[in-house]
Order: structure tokens, then sequence, then C-alpha cells
């Protein structure tokens, strides 16, 4: 290992903190405000237990409208949002906020595919029981989905872990952030392929560890 | 006990009027077994899930122990469902709930304590000679043995009826025979009235002491099975009593000839 390396160690334990909190920040949003976005995107179509047409459409519209624009462009049009929210527009928290604009609706279109998934006679099964609103998103449209929405994040935190890569190239941080500024501003080809294993050192166990529960929650 | 008074049922697809049910009245006695038959599209189905509501009534009202079921708000309903139990055709177990769980599920939802459901889930499934598969998952039975624990389920509130649509068509003769031996005993044993929809008169002959014939959205004859002879006026209802006499002879073989 090349002197480098080794005084860029700090740098790199630096990098991988803020590449975590980005993550956590936009996966938590997605799961608490994109979770129930989906379901409700859900449960308002046509069909279903809460049909509202015209509701449907527009958070419909709203996801797909978010979803339509690439990243890079997301994190420029945000900006003044993002100081609003995080008072700044580098740094982690700030890149957060983009990542985490980018990830709600993108969590809320997988939730609601996986719950549409879920045996309609079931659903039906648990009104004739008796089953209040509530109770039927809870223990039956979440836990028979679950398998699929332990997939879902999967996915989802292997795209973020890509997305807060070139989130860090505006100023973010984390491990993007490194690659680019050693690895490719100063030419340390060493520095931008360690930073890239260990991306996908990442990228594999998060993927390893999804499957996993995906498998254990699955009684199908 | 339940009661359908000139209850009826039109949906609007795609611009037209289907007359599912048409005003009907029916009675249906305490702890009796009700077969519903007649030909695919009657509106047996329909008028099953008028009884607890599954679809709301175009007209007419439906009462059960008394209860005006059309008039309830939607608190009232999901108390009242509770003493409605419903068997399926496709089962509708919850996968990703044990055997036990699914059993424990409607307790659970109308506010029981877990230990208070485990017992209760466990003496229904032992009323269904399933108590030592608990702690299976659905996946693991076969056809028969989802469709008990289904009624195991049903009956863990300790309903006053069940509804049952078609729930032995998914299934084999054999297994369709232990699921009308499980629904007998409860019919019998637990006094629970039974209300059943079935293509089949193998199912009538076995399960029910009176039959309601539909077609195209009217009940056209009802007949009481335990007169012997049993008397039947219409065209249809002359070919189920005569296939009753014949060995099993699945329903709607006899009615695609009608
Ligand atoms: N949700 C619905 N929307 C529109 N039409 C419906 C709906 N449900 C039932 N129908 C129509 O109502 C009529 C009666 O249907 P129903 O399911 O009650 O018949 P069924 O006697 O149970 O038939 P089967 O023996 O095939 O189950 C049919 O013409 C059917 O197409
Ligand atoms: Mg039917």
């Amino acid at each position: 290992m090349s002197e480098d390396l080794i005084s860029l160690l700090p740098e790199l334990w630096t990098a991988l903190g803020e590449t975590g909190v980005m993550l956590a920040i936009a996966l938590s949003a997605a799961v608490v405000l994109g979770g129930p976005l989906g379901i409700v995107l859900f449960l308002t179509g046509r069909g279903q237990l809460w049909e509202r047409p015209r509701l449907h459409f527009v958070l419909n519209a709203a996801v797909n409208l978010v979803r339509s624009f690439p990243f890079v462009i997301l994190l420029v049009v945000l900006v003044p949002l993002t100081r609003i929210v995080a008072g700044t527009t580098i740094g982690p928290l700030a890149a957060a906020v983009p990542l985490s604009a980018a990830a709600i609706p993108y969590f809320a279109r997988l939730v609601e595919q996986s719950v549409r998934d879920v045996s309609p006679g079931v659903i039906e099964a648990a009104q004739a029981m008796g089953a209040t609103p509530l109770q039927l998103i809870v223990k039956v449209l979440i836990t028979e989905a679950a398998p699929t929405l332990a997939s879902s994040l999967t996915v989802l935190a292997v795209s973020f872990i890509s997305y807060s890569a070139a989130a860090g190239i505006v100023g973010g941080g984390g491990i993007g952030d490194l690659a680019i500024r050693f690895g490719y501003y100063r030419f340390q080809t060493d520095v931008m392929l360690i930073t890239v294993a260990i991306l996908i050192v990442i990228v594999q166990s998060v993927q390893a560890a999804g499957n996993l529960l995906s498998r254990r929650l699955d009684h199908r | 006990m339940i009661a359908l008074q000139d209850v009826s049922k039109t949906f609007r697809a795609s611009g037209r009027d289907i007359v599912a049910v048409a005003p009907t009245t029916l009675d249906i006695g305490n702890g009796q077994s009700f077969g519903l038959i007649g030909s695919s599209g009657a509106g047996k189905s329909t008028l099953l899930r008028l009884i607890n509501r599954l679809e709301e009534p175009t007209g007419g009202r439906v009462l059960v122990d008394g209860v005006d079921i059309t008039a309830l708000g939607p608190k009232d309903l999901r108390h009242a469902r509770r003493l409605l139990g419903m068997v399926f055709q496709s089962f509708n177990l919850l996968a990703n709930r044990t055997v036990l769980e699914n059993v424990t599920f409607p307790l659970e939802i109308a506010g029981q304590s877990r230990t208070a459901a485990r017992r209760r889930a466990l003496e229904c499934l032992d009323h269904v000679h399933l108590a030592d598969r608990a702690d299976d998952y659905p996946a693991q039975l076969s056809g028969g043995q989802k469709q008990r624990v289904a009624i195991a389920r049903a009956i863990a509130p300790k309903p006053s009826a069940l509804l049952c649509d078609e729930p032995t068509s998914a299934l084999d003769p054999q297994t369709t025979e232990s699921v009308l031996d499980t629904l007998l005993r409860i019919n019998r044993d637990l006094g629970v009235t039974l209300v059943t929809v079935t293509h089949s008169m193998d199912v009538v002959r076995k399960l029910c002491d009176a039959v309601a014939v539909m077609e195209n959205g009217h009940v056209i004859e009802r007949i009481d099975l335990r007169d012997r002879p049993a008397v039947a006026t219409s065209n249809l209802a002359r070919r189920l009593l005569e296939s009753a006499a014949a060995p099993a002879a699945p329903l709607f073989r006899e009615l695609a000839h009608v």
C-alpha cells in the first residue's frame, strides 16, 4: 500500500461516515414518507378501498414528475430548498435533501407495486372479518408484501449508494467526493480504485443482506 | 335469523346496468344449513356478499339477528361482520402468518389479548383436526387442510353464521368430503347457521337442509330438503332433485343442459 493511501485513511473514514449519513437520512425519509405515500397511491387506485380518482391522479402525477428529473438536475433545482431545510448547500446534510426528494417518490412507487401483488381475496377476507383500514394496512398489506418490500428497500439502497456518490460531486462529501477529489483531480488512480472497491463491497453486502431478509420474510 | 327483504344489487359496468340480484326476499332460520345453487352468473355470490355487505345493496334490507346490516355505519358494520364468518373458494389465508396466527387474526383485530386469542385459536384448530399444524405456514398444507384452517379462522370469533362461497370447488372429491364433514359438524355441534353457495349437488345433498335456486338474479325456487319427497316445481329444481337421487353428479353438468 502506498504512502498516499495510509495518509488517506482518516479521510476515508470521514467519507464513509458522510456516505452513511446521506444514505441513512434519504432511506429513512423514503420509508417514513414514501412508504405511506405508496400505500395511499395503492388504496386510492381504481377498485381499491379508498378509491379517489382525482387524488390518485394528482399523487401519481407528482410521483412521476419528481422521478422524471435526472438526479443531477434535481440536485441543482433543489438548491434553494436545500438552503432552507439544511441551512447550507454543502456537506452530507445538505446533500441528504435532494437525495431524500428523489428517494421518497421512488420508494412510494416500489411500495405501491409491492402491495398491488397482495391477493385481493386476502384483503376481502380481512374486510369480511371486520378489519379497520389501519389493521388492513399493517396486518394484511404490509405483512403480506413484506418480502417484496424488503427487496424494494434493497433496490432503493443500492441505487442511492450510487446517487450519493453523485451528490458528492456537488459538495456533499462522502466516498464519491473522495474518489473525485483525489482520484480524478489529483490523478491518484489508486485512491479512485480503492474507493470503487469499497463501493463494490458495500453494494454487494447490502444486496446480500436484502436478499437474506426477503427470504426470511417469505413464507409463500 | 338472516332475513333478506327485497334486497337487490345492480352493477354499473361500462355504461350499462347489470342486475346481479333482483329484489329478493328470503328467510334463513337459526341453525339452518342453507344452500344456494344456480348456473354461473345467476347472482349467487353477489347475494351471499350482500349478507355481510361486501356488496352494498342497491335496494332493500338485510337483517341479521334482527339488526339491519344495511343501516349500520362503518364501525358498527365491522362489529356486525364478526357475527358472520366467511369461507372462500380460494381459502384466502395470510401466506406470511402461521396457521395459528391466521386463526388468531380475527380475534386480534377484535382486540382480544394474545393469550386469549391463542387459546381460542387452538380450540378452533382442534375442532378442524389441525392443532398439530399450528406452527406451519399455509404453503405447507394441502388444499383441504387450508380450507379447514380457513374454517377454523371463520369460527374463531364465535359467529352465528358462516357464509361459504363454493368452499369445495377448488378441492378433489376426497378432500371435499373432509371439508364438508367439518362444516357439517360446525352446523350440528355448534349450531352455526350455514349459507353455502355451490355448483355441486353432492354438496347440497350432504350439507344442506334447504336450498334456493337462482336464475338470472332471481330466486326461482326454494326447496326444503327435509321434506320427503321433496317437491320441485321449476324445471331446474326438478333436475336437481333427480340428480340428488342419482349418484353424485356435479350440478354444472346438469345445468349445461337446462
Ligand atoms: N363487481 C362487479 N361488477 C360488475 N358486474 C359484476 C360484478 N360482480 C358480479 N357481476 C355480475 O353480476 C352477475 C352475477 O355475478 P355472481 O358472481 O353473483 O354470479 P354467480 O352466480 O356467483 O356465478 P358463478 O357460479 O360463476 O360464481 C354476473 O353477470 C356478473 O358478471
Ligand atoms: Mg360465484
